[in-house]
């Protein structure tokens, strides 16, 4: 799990996005001043202290020594210490696995405020609260069809794939109208980003929001160095009624279809196109 | 009679005989207080860098007399500082532990709180917004 969490981090996922490994650990006086955040085995007659709680961020000497970040400010090495072996096995007494969830916001939250506070009154205090819960998001204004709009971006990635993920949230004026999933493929050879869910609420279509934040992964792919961007066709959007829209979507995009039916997920065709290198 | 209760944040950090020895200075400091010591359970895991000692004070009958009011809170305060020097003179060359002291009213309410850790070890007050959490009278320990 440390190297995934490691893998991640360096492919941009913040940490407060990934996981957290939080270990519940027996503290002694020692430990207080353990030089450069180097914990060693307590003497006999060192005064126990309590239980400690820090989180796990990575490993040293080939695996012999937990990187754990304290939350103590500058103690340590800048904040971080490491842990022996021997003091994990002897002195460790739960691990925590966490697994951090964003907050909205979502059409339901957005609903949820206008109940508590009205669209006017609640507009201002909604921003600051998702905002708040949901740090890591990079906001911008842009312009579509002449309006003001914000584009938040922030990097995940995916619980199911342990791919990082983009996600790409077009809000007029705050409420969330379209988004873009673009799952990074960093595996592969070349690099591939997949669109996995491009959605725009059924009242703001045809607006040009999708084509927006598609042409916006696409920079985010060859951003990164991808070769490629695909967006998925799954079962639920190749019905009569729909199949022609999204296939009409994708070639006015520069893409070319190939029919790949799979199960679970459930997908019907792919669209691919190729950035250039 | 005025009840006083010393109470350490940590359970761990300070022990009893040597709260005890406090309490003693604090009857020997002003006379008329039933002082205790009150050291609660360990609660979950989060040992603090600091070393924090509360003392509550069941102050009504002395509301109107601040010196009354703040000798046994200064007393700890002395007492605090002396174990930071201990620790300081024990690890030469090391920042000793920040120590905090603070004082609440039989309401819960933060009456005055001090901390510890300038080079010099010098108390200064700190004057921090209240806490909407009131701690609760008595404190409720064994």
């Amino acid at each position: 799990m440390l190297h995934r969490h490691k893998r991640l981090h360096d492919q941009g996922v913040p940490v407060g996005m990934l996981d957290t490994i939080e270990l519940g650990v027996e503290w002694f006086e020692s430990g207080f001043r353990a030089r450069n955040g180097r914990l060693s085995l307590p003497p006999g007659d060192d005064p126990f202290r309590g239980r400690h709680s820090v989180s796990a961020i990575g490993w040293d000497d080939g695996g012999e020594t937990i990187h754990f970040q304290n939350s103590w400010g500058a103690w340590g090495d800048a904040g971080t210490g490491y842990m022996p072996r021997a003091y994990f096995e002897r002195h460790v007494d739960s691990v925590f696995i966490q697994r951090s969830a964003r907050w909205g916001p979502s059409p339901a939250a957005y609903e949820a405020f206008e109940k508590l506070g009205g669209r006017d009154a609640g507009a201002a205090i909604e921003a600051q609260v998702w905002r708040m819960l949901n740090r890591g998001e990079e906001i911008e204004d842009v312009l579509i069809e002449g309006k003001r709009h914000s584009l938040a971006r922030f990097r995940t990635y995916s619980f199911r794939t342990q791919h990082v993920v983009d996600v790409l949230e077009l809000r007029h004026p705050l409420r969330p109208v379209a988004r873009c999933h673009s799952v990074l493929h960093l595996d592969t050879a070349p690099f591939k980003s997949v669109i996995q869910e491009l959605f725009v609420l059924p009242r703001f279509r045809r607006r040009g929001y999708a084509s927006f934040l598609e042409r916006e992964a696409r920079e985010l792919a060859a951003g990164v160095g991808c070769g490629a961007i695909e967006i998925d066709l799954y079962e639920a959007d190749a019905r009569p009624r729909s199949k022609p829209a999204a296939v009409g979507f994708a070639d006015a995009a520069g893409y070319s279809w190939q029919d790949r039916a799979g199960r679970r997920p459930n997908l019907e065709a792919v669209a691919r196109r190729t950035l250039a290198g | 009679m005025t009840r006083v209760f010393i109470e350490p944040g940590n359970p761990h950090d300070i022990s009893r005989a040597d709260l005890e020895d406090l309490a003693t200075l604090v009857r020997e400091g002003q006379s008329g207080l039933a002082v205790e010591v009150s050291i609660g359970e360990e609660q979950g895991y989060g040992v603090t860098f600091a070393e924090v000692l509360r003392i509550y004070m069941d102050a009504g009958e002395i509301a109107g007399d601040t010196a009354a009011l703040f000798a046994p809170f200064w007393i700890a305060v002395r007492w605090m500082r002396a174990r930071w020097t201990r620790d300081k003179e024990t690890h030469e060359g090391e920042q000793p532990r920040t120590r905090y002291v603070t004082l609440y009213g039989a309401d819960g309410k933060k009456l005055k709180s001090v901390k510890i850790d300038t080079p010099e070890g010098e108390p200064e007050e700190i004057d921090e917004p209240e806490s909407l959490h009131h701690r609760p009278w008595p404190p409720d320990r064994t």
